[in-house]
């Protein structure tokens, strides 16, 4: 133990599944990368084996674990779905998530970077999911990520769980100190690592590690009508979009491939990815989709981009029980044309529009008193997931607003909210923000 | 809308959805099948497909507990008196399952069609290929599928124009004309929202990718005997109307058929999966 | 001169029957109208004896009237001498002088720019009219070393001896603008490709002078009707149209005019959104908000 740092936190595995004794050796800080790869080929090589028995028995059966605690079935088609890392945005999707085997396009208007944040939520809910079985399961997992970029910080660049406001953090933080398997604590409970700990202190730990802020408990209690929460516990959480994901995701819960090689290449790397992790739901991101910096000019020729996107169509489809598809296009660098044909080749869209100067000042005028509620654009939605293409209308231009703050991304219906200053009226002042809850539902294309 | 008058599906004059006549000996037609964004073609082929296995669009032209046990009585005396012709579907953007899946709703027999998936691999199978032999084996599969294919539906065709880059003359030559005259009746389904046509006469350029989608589809037109369109409301999303469906003429000529297409307008709604018809 | 004085009628059923010399005749076609209504007229008037030798790059089957069918080709080269093996060689035209020949082709939109003069002058001559349907709404793609040729229509339009050109049957300008307009999204309306249509005749003699004539044709009983070009179009705000009407001054002065075309109208602001129906409110502090009142909410 002369090595270990006194304040160092000692990752506790959970006791429900693993015994303490074998992880706990697995987990010293100095050789833990050695052991855990041996332990992760064990694994996969188990797995492999008994996963071909599976599928010659049952080809048809989802090859997921009917616990994956990202999936839930879809309220409006009972498909089961995953968390995209936004709530709001599930919701929009009309699924409580998007459903598995669907693909997501994020279309962005102007050369703002909203989309990023759904991007990089939608890959560290991922990561989040794959860790919610405890630390050690980061090897084995349930969920692995695979991201189609030339960026090779994309790992580094993810946001953390949100740990609630700078007061909760404080709080959590004493809580934690106390309650850590530290050295320091250890030694003075008078406990050794060897020995079990007790069930209760862990589940509340990992509880804290992994989303389960008060935040959330809190809207729970607040709308008890909301199961959600309670029968799907770790299946959505909330970000932070200052922090970062520590620790940052490795190469066993995330590929990069870059998708500016060959095509044959991509499309055969990508299908290792799901050969290498069966039994995995596997969300594929494909950010800033023909940027000019990553993609180059040929790329714009649909003869070029088509194939690419219909490869990848056709991988996430194969793959439908477990694969969704996550992309985000800065739709003004392209023509319609091109931009329709994309669109087509994904299952559902959505294309945010940020305001324009004059409509970001009047907002900010409006809301001097509350800028959280300054919404940052229009989203439209242009297709939704199954839903579409089982024939519904669902195009939905200027009904919804988005606003994107350090802990969320946000979407709310979308109206004009009333300028104070114009209805120069002292008397009113009261009232006004009455007003504004009833803002009125115009639909308006800027 | 429930008080507004339900409408059957008709297309041609003798008031049925697809014609006898149609699949006469030496016969051969095309219709069109135009969706934009917001719309979803699969009901009408569905519809489609029904008529060809049932002979009526059992699930569109009636309640659906109804058509069903009707399909079950109606596929048992068919079997007798009526030469079964089958279905082909060959797909650039679904693959089989999806197919199956709405077909298995529909209570159509898997032995009454068969499904061309080119969606599943055929990026991998083919990427790189010479074109003219990749589009020679398609044609082969199509038609060796079923010698007694009656119904042969191609979704997102055009989508070949951009998988083996090449122009919509070499697509229509080498690949609709020779499925067309193997197959009494071609459906083509094809998304038009990127549709719009400046016209020859028009100054301006226009990139080479846009020209050959609207030459593709526009040589549908003058190839197909009737154009069934759908598009969402031009008002937007509506609660109880998704979209209009118009029936009209195609550029092709109908004087060899005794038929004739009857041009009409409907409103639909799609809720789950059923499609309801009104008039407009 | 006498050919102003032609009857329109007669002069477009010389040109269908193919006794009009025209070696050339282009029929220019569009969504609204497919030409195959002009063919089939062709064939209706045509004498029997003429040998047909229809090309193929859209028709899924011989039409009754073709004697021969030939499927078209991406080789123009190849398509032509498929078609002039179908066609008598010169010696044996001049021997069997009064037997016609008519090759029609269903979509000459197939055929490049860059090789259609070619194509149309090996194939038209005096004892073979080549009958060409060209479709206005496929639009070509010009390389970069044709970036200066003529477009496939414009050569198509100075080559022809008579050309037709064929469009739906519409009742005024701002219908077939409406038209027009749906068309360019492929939006096809019902009431199109009818049995009556509106066939613009022009008719080159032989010095190049063309005349132009604009019929309304009934594709069921084969009749023309020759239309009178009515350019009268009366402007509402023309004085002439009140004058005898009353006793008042109605028209208006060019100040009044002036005048009335400066007035803002109210309600500009919701004019100037794009979608349309936009409801603009502001709420005002007269407005009595009634929250519980259903009927209050003004939208």
């Amino acid at each position: 133990m002369s090595f270990r740092k006194r304040g160092e936190v000692l990752r506790t595995p959970d006791a429900r599944r693993f015994p303490i004794n074998s992880t706990a050796s697995q987990r010293l800080p100095g050789n833990s990368n050695v052991s855990q790869l041996a332990g992760r080929m064990g694994n996969v090589s188990i797995q492999d084996v008994s996963n071909v028995r599976t599928a010659t028995a049952n080809a048809k059966a989802s090859q997921l674990d009917a616990r994956h605690p990202g999936v839930r079935p879809s309220p409006a088609t009972s498909q089961p779905s995953t968390a995209t890392g936004c709530q709001d945005l599930d919701k929009v999707l009309g699924h409580m998530g998007l459903p598995l085997g669907q693909s997501l396009l994020v279309e962005e208007q102007s050369a703002t970077d909203f989309s990023s944040v759904l991007v990089k939520t939608f890959a560290a809910q991922g990561i989040i999911h794959n860790r919610t079985e405890g630390s050690n399961s980061v090897g084995k997992g349930n969920t692995h990520l695979v991201v189609l970029t030339i960026n090779p910080f994309f790992a580094k660049e993810l946001p953390g769980v949100y740990q609630g406001s700078k007061k909760d953090v404080k709080r959590s933080k004493v809580s934690n100190a106390e309650s850590e398997v530290t050295v320091q604590n250890m030694l003075g409970s008078g406990t050794t690592v060897g020995k079990p700990i007790p069930a209760p202190a862990k589940d509340l730990k990992i509880a804290w590690r992994y989303g389960l802020n008060d935040g959330d408990q809190n809207k729970t209690l607040a709308k008890s009508s909301d199961t959600d929460l309670a029968t799907y516990p770790n299946y959505s959480h909330t970000f932070d979009i200052t922090s970062r994901l520590v620790p940052a995701p490795t190469s066993a819960e995330l590929t990069l491939i870059s998708p500016i090689q060959p095509l044959p290449a991509i499309l055969a790397q990508l299908q290792a990815v799901f050969r290498k992790h069966q039994n995995k739901l596997v969300r594929i991101l494909l950010p800033n989709l023909l940027h000019p910096v990553a993609y180059p000019p040929k790329y714009s020729k649909l003869s070029e981009l088509v194939p690419f996107l219909h490869g990848i169509r056709s991988v996430v489809k194969q793959n439908a029980d477990r694969a969704v598809l996550l992309a985000s296009i800065s739709s003004d660098l392209h023509s319609h044309s091109v931009l329709t044909m994309i669109e087509y080749l994904f299952d559902s869209a959505i294309n945010l529009e940020p305001f324009p100067q004059e409509m970001a000042q009047y907002l900010e005028r409006v809301y001097k008193s509350q800028p959280n509620k300054i919404q940052h654009g229009l989203l439209h939605v242009l297709k939704l997931p199954l839903l579409s293409e089982r024939g519904e209308m669902h195009v939905q231009r200027s009904d919804y607003a988005f606003k994107n703050g350090k802990k969320k991304f946000e979407i709310e219906p979308w109206g004009i909210p009333v300028d104070d200053s114009e209805v120069q009226d002292s008397k009113n002042t009261a009232e006004t923000p009455e007003v504004h809850s009833h803002q009125t539902n115009v639909n308006l294309d800027f | 809308m429930a008080s507004v008058q339900k409408q059957e599906l008709t297309l041609f004059s003798d008031h049925s959805v697809l014609a006898e006549s149609l699949f006469e000996k030496d016969v051969h037609q095309i219709i069109l099948i135009t969706h934009k964004l917001g719309t979803s073609p699969i009901w009408l082929v569905n519809a489609l497909v029904e008529t060809l296995v049932f002979g009526a669009p059992l699930t569109l032209n009636e309640s659906h507990s109804g058509a069903v046990n009707r399909a079950r009585t109606r596929t048992t005396s068919q079997d007798t008196n009526r030469i079964r012709k089958a279905v082909t579907i060959a797909s650039w953007i679904h693959n089989d399952e999806f197919y199956h899946s709405a077909f298995g709703k529909l209570k159509i027999d898997p032995s009454n069609y068969s499904i061309n998936d080119y969606l599943t691999d055929f990026v991998l199978k083919n990427h790189g290929k010479p074109a003219s032999k990749v589009l020679k084996s398609i044609v082969q599969e199509l038609l060796s599928a079923q010698s007694q294919t009656g119904l042969l539906v191609l979704e997102q065709p055009e989508l070949l124009m951009h998988l083996l880059n090449i122009s919509s003359d070499e697509l229509h030559l080498d690949f609709i004309n020779p499925l067309a005259r193997a197959v009494p009746l071609l459906v083509v389904v094809s998304y038009t929202e990127s549709y719009d046509n400046p016209g020859t006469e028009a100054a301006e350029q226009v990139p080479r990718d846009t020209v050959e989608q609207i030459r593709f589809h526009t040589g549908c037109f003058f190839k197909s005997i009737a154009v069934l369109g759908i598009k969402p409301l031009a008002t937007g999303r509506a609660k109880d109307i998704t979209g209009i469906l118009t029936i009209c003429r195609g550029g092709a000529t109908t004087s060899h058929l005794p038929v004739d297409v009857v041009e009409n307008e409907y409103l639909f709604h799609t809720q789950k999966d059923t499609t309801k018809l009104f008039y407009r | 001169m006498a050919s102003t004085s032609h009857n329109p009628a007669i002069l477009l059923r010389r040109v269908l029957s193919l006794r009009e010399n025209s070696p050339f005749v282009l029929v220019i076609d569009s969504i609204g109208r497919s030409g195959q209504c002009a063919l089939e007229e062709v064939a209706h008037e045509a004498e029997g004896s003429t040998t047909i030798i229809y090309v193929s790059f859209e028709t899924l089957q011989k039409p009754r009237y073709a004697t021969h069918f030939v499927d078209g080709c991406k080789s123009s080269s190849r398509l032509l001498t498929t078609i002039q093996s179908f066609l008598p060689s010169p010696e044996q035209s001049k021997l069997s002088a009064g037997s016609k020949y008519l090759v029609v082709i269903d979509s000459i939109n197939s055929i490049s720019s860059g090789s259609l003069v070619q194509f149309v002058t090996q194939l038209a001559s005096p004892s073979v009219t080549l009958l060409a349907v060209f479709h206005k709404d496929v639009p070509e793609y010009r390389s970069v070393e044709l970036e200066n040729y003529p477009s496939s229509l414009y050569l198509l339009k100075f080559m022809a001896s008579s050309i037709m050109e064929v469009r739906p049957f519409t009742i005024d300008s701002a219908a077939e603008q409406d038209l027009d307009s749906g068309l360019q999204k492929l939006d096809i309306p019902t009431g199109l490709n009818d049995s009556v249509y509106k066939l613009v005749l022009t008719n080159r003699r032989k010095s190049g002078r063309a005349l132009t004539y604009a019929f309304k044709c009934d594709a069921e009983t084969h009749s023309f009707t020759p239309i009178q070009n009515i350019d009268s179009t009366v402007d509402p705000e023309d004085s002439e149209a009140f004058e005898g009407l009353t006793t008042f001054n109605l028209g208006t002065s060019n100040k009044q005019k002036v005048a009335k075309e400066q007035v803002a109208l109210p309600f500009l602001e919701a004019q100037t959104f794009n979608t349309g129906g936009a409801i603009v409110y502001e709420f005002e502090k007269d407005d009595d908000y009634d929250e519980e009142d259903p009927y209050e909410d003004p939208f």
